[in-house]
C-alpha cells in the first residue's frame, strides 16, 4: 500500500471530503462512501469524533485498497481528520455542549483523553471549529491538539457568525503563532447552514470570509503568512468556483460538507445500494459508483 | 400631482436606482465638492454624501445648483435635485478621523504617493481638509516606524445638525462601525430627532461587528427609525479605487447576509428596508449583487467615483476656471455617467 506522507502534503489534503453528520448514525454508509471516494481519489476524509466512525472508515480503507488491486486502480491510503467543537451550532454539539464551552468548567482531561483514543485508532489530524467557543478555551484546546499532532498539520475553521473581521484575524494569529513549525491550515466557512440550492448568493459569505483572511493576513502580513494554506467550506455548491474566478479568490483546498451530501454520495449510495450482493456484482457496481463519483466531482469543476 | 422629497426618495429606493457619490465623511475642501457635486448631479447621481460641515453643506448645494444652471448648455436634461446627506461617526470610525504624522517619521515618504486624496504635501504636515482616515498611509508606513497617529473629527451632533440641514442636507447618515452598542444607539437617537420626516441611514460594516451583533444593531436602529431607516451595507470602509470584483465581493456579500437573515426570515418588518451598497463599491458592484439575487434600493461609491474625475476635478481647480471651462466639464460628466449608468440595471 502507497501510505500517504506523515507529513501532509497540501495537495493531499485538498482533496478532502467531509463526512455529513447525517451519517453519524449509520457507519455502514460511511464505510461504502470511503470505500468508493477514496478510489475516486480524495486524499483526506473528515469524520466526526466517534469511535465507530473512525472504526468504520479503517475497514474501509482494507477494502478500498484490496478492491483497488481487483479493479486495476490507484490506491494512496487518505488520511482521517476528525473534527473537534461546536461543529455546528444549526446541529447540534459533539464534544462541546453550552455547559462546557467556557475554559473554567470545561475538561479538558477528558478531550485529551477522548481524542488519545480516536489518535489510536489512527486519526491523523484534527480540524478545530473556532465558532462560539470562548477564546481561553480555544486557545487550550490548541494547544492541546499542537501536542496531539507533532508531525501534521492542524486544521482551524472560522467564520463570521459569533467575530468581526478584526477578532477572526486575531484569533488566526494568536493560534498560528503557537502552532509548531506553523502547521496550521486555515478552513473558512460561510457558516450560513442554507442549504437551498446552486445559486451564487447561497455561496458568497464563504468566499467573502476568505478573501479577508487572505488580504489582511496573506497579503498586508505577507512575510509571515504567504504560505499559510486556505482551505473553503460551508455553503459549497455548483457555483462556487466560478464565483472564487470571477472574484479572484484564491484558495488551495475545498472541502464538501452537509450540502455535498445532496449532491456527492447520497446519488452514489443509492445506486449502491441498489445492488445485488454478490461479489462479483459488488465490484461491478463500485466500478460503476467510481466512475460516477468522479462525473459529480467533475461537474463542481474540481478533478482529481 | 406633487410627492414629497421623502416619498420620491422610497420610490427611487423601491426602484434600486438611487446612486450616491460618496464625497467623503471627511472630505472638508470645500472647492472639491462643490465641482464634485456639480460633475456627479450632471452625470444623473440621486444623492450626494458630504461631511456634516455647514460649510461643506453649503459648497456642494452651490455645486448642485451649477449644475442646473449649466445643464441646458451642456445639453443635459436633469430631473430632481439629488438628496444631500450628511454623514457623522463615532470616535473610532474610519471615516471620521483625520491622520496626522508624529515624531517617529522618518521621511521615507512612502505614505505620500497612496494618499487618495493627496492631503500629504511634501513636508509631510497632512492637509487636515483633504484628509478622509482611509489609513492607506498607515499601511504603506514601515511598521518599525509606526508614524501614523489618527484623531476623532469631533462634533457635537446637536448643535451642527440643524445647520447642516439650514444649508441643504436632507438626510443623515450615521457611521456605526464601532462594538460599544449602547453609545452608538445614544448617537442614533440624536440623528433621529435631528430628522424626523425623512430616511436617516446607518452605515454598518464587519470590521468590528460580527454578524450577529451587525444584525442586531440593524434591528434596533428600526426599533428608533421605523420606517425612515436606510442601511448602508458597507463591505470594506473606503475599500479601494480598483473596478473589479474582488474589491467590490465584501459590499455584495454584507447586502447578502442582511437580505437572509432579516429581510427573508422577517419579512414583516424588514422586507422593504431599503439597502444601499458601499465601500469597495465600482462599475461591478451592480452585476454581482444581481448574480446574487440581492434586493439592493442602490449604489455609494466613493474612492472609484472620485477618482475617475479626480484629473479633470485637479484640472479645474489648477486653472481656476472651473465654471467657464466647460468642455473639460463636459469630459468629466461623460466619465462620471458611464459609472453612474452601470450601476442601473
Amino acid at each position: 500500500m502507497k501510505k500517504a506522507q506523515q507529513d501532509i502534503q497540501i495537495i493531499n489534503l485538498s482533496k478532502r471530503l467531509t463526512l455529513s453528520q447525517e451519517l453519524d448514525e449509520q457507519p455502514e454508509l460511511i464505510q461504502d462512501l470511503i470505500i468508493i471516494f477514496s478510489l475516486v481519489g480524495v486524499r483526506c476524509f473528515d469524520l466526526s469524533p466517534k469511535k465507530e466512525i473512525v472504526e468504520a472508515a479503517n475497514i474501509a480503507i482494507k477494502e478500498a485498497q484490496s478492491l483497488s488491486k481487483t479493479l486495476g486502480l490507484e490506491f494512496v491510503e487518505p488520511i482521517l481528520n476528525v473534527s473537534v467543537g461546536r461543529i455546528n451550532p444549526f446541529l447540534g454539539d459533539y464534544l462541546l455542549t453550552e455547559k462546557t464551552k467556557s475554559l473554567d468548567t470545561f475538561d479538558l482531561d477528558l478531550l485529551e483523553t477522548q481524542l488519545i483514543s480516536l489518535s489510536q485508532l489512527g486519526v491523523k489530524t484534527f480540524e478545530l471549529h473556532s465558532s462560539s467557543i470562548e477564546e481561553d478555551l480555544l486557545e487550550e484546546i490548541w494547544r492541546l491538539l499542537t501536542r496531539l499532532v507533532k508531525d501534521n498539520y492542524l486544521l482551524l475553521n472560522v467564520n463570521r457568525n459569533f467575530l468581526s473581521n478584526s477578532q477572526m484575524v486575531n484569533l488566526i494569529k494568536k493560534l498560528f503563532y503557537i502552532t509548531p513549525e506553523k502547521k496550521m491550515i486555515l478552513v473558512l466557512d460561510g457558516a450560513t447552514s442554507n442549504y437551498l440550492g446552486h445559486n451564487y448568493s447561497d455561496t458568497i459569505q464563504t468566499l467573502a470570509t476568505t478573501d479577508i483572511a487572505i488580504k489582511d493576513l496573506k497579503i498586508r502580513e505577507r512575510r509571515v503568512f504567504k504560505k499559510l494554506p486556505i482551505f473553503i467550506c460551508g455553503d459549497i455548491n455548483r457555483k462556487t468556483i466560478a464565483l472564487a474566478k470571477i472574484c479572484s479568490i484564491d484558495y488551495q483546498g475545498i472541502s464538501f460538507g452537509d450540502h455535498g451530501s445532496n449532491n456527492f454520495y447520497l446519488p452514489v449510495l443509492n445506486k449502491l445500494s441498489k445492488s445485488i450482493e454478490s461479489k462479483l456484482d459488488r465490484h461491478k457496481t463500485i466500478s460503476r459508483c467510481i466512475d460516477m463519483g468522479r462525473e459529480l466531482y467533475n461537474q463542481y469543476n474540481y478533478t482529481f | 400631482m406633487n410627492i414629497s422629497r421623502y416619498d420620491q426618495l422610497r420610490e427611487l429606493f423601491s426602484r434600486g436606482e438611487y446612486f450616491k457619490l460618496v464625497c467623503g465623511a471627511g472630505n472638508e475642501d470645500a472647492e472639491e465638492v462643490r465641482r464634485l457635486a456639480t460633475i456627479y448631479t450632471l452625470a444623473g447621481a440621486s444623492g450626494l454624501d458630504v461631511s456634516a460641515t455647514p460649510e461643506i453643506v453649503k459648497a456642494c448645494s452651490e455645486g448642485v445648483d451649477f449644475a442646473f444652471s449649466c445643464a441646458k448648455k451642456l445639453d443635459i436634461q436633469l430631473g430632481y435635485r439629488p438628496y444631500i446627506k450628511v454623514s457623522v461617526g463615532m470616535p473610532g470610525d474610519h471615516h471620521v478621523r483625520k491622520a496626522y504624522i508624529n515624531e517617529d517619521c522618518v521621511e521615507c515618504d512612502l505614505c505620500i504617493p497612496v494618499c487618495p486624496t493627496a492631503a500629504i504635501p511634501k513636508d509631510l504636515v497632512i492637509i487636515t481638509d483633504k484628509c478622509i482616515g482611509c489609513g492607506l498611509c498607515e499601511v504603506a508606513c514601515p511598521p518599525k516606524v509606526n508614524a501614523i497617529r489618527y484623531e476623532h473629527n469631533d462634533k457635537d451632533l446637536a448643535e451642527i445638525l440643524p445647520k447642516c440641514l439650514e444649508e441643504g442636507a436632507e438626510n443623515i447618515e450615521l457611521h456605526a462601525a464601532v462594538m460599544d452598542n449602547q453609545s452608538i444607539m445614544d448617537e442614533w437617537e440624536l440623528v433621529s430627532e435631528a430628522q424626523q420626516n425623512h430616511f436617516i441611514s446607518m452605515c454598518v460594516d464587519r470590521l468590528n461587528l460580527s454578524d450577529k451583533n451587525l444584525l442586531k444593531r440593524i434591528e434596533n436602529a428600526y426599533e428608533i427609525a421605523g420606517d425612515r431607516l436606510l442601511i448602508q451595507a458597507d463591505g470594506i470602509p473606503m475599500g479601494g479605487s480598483e473596478d473589479d470584483y474582488n474589491t467590490t465581493l465584501q459590499a455584495v456579500a454584507i447586502a447578502d447576509l442582511i437580505q437572509r437573515k432579516l429581510k427573508n426570515k422577517n419579512p414583516k418588518r424588514f422586507k422593504d428596508l431599503p439597502v444601499l451598497l458601499s465601500g469597495g463599491t465600482n462599475s461591478k458592484t451592480g452585476a454581482l449583487a444581481s448574480m446574487c439575487d440581492i434586493d439592493f434600493c442602490g449604489i455609494a461609491i466613493g474612492t472609484h467615483a472620485r477618482s475617475l474625475v479626480q484629473e479633470n476635478v485637479d484640472s479645474f481647480i489648477r486653472n481656476e476656471d472651473f465654471e467657464e471651462d466647460l468642455i473639460n466639464l463636459k469630459t468629466a460628466v461623460y466619465i462620471a455617467k458611464s459609472l453612474v449608468s452601470s450601476t442601473k440595471l
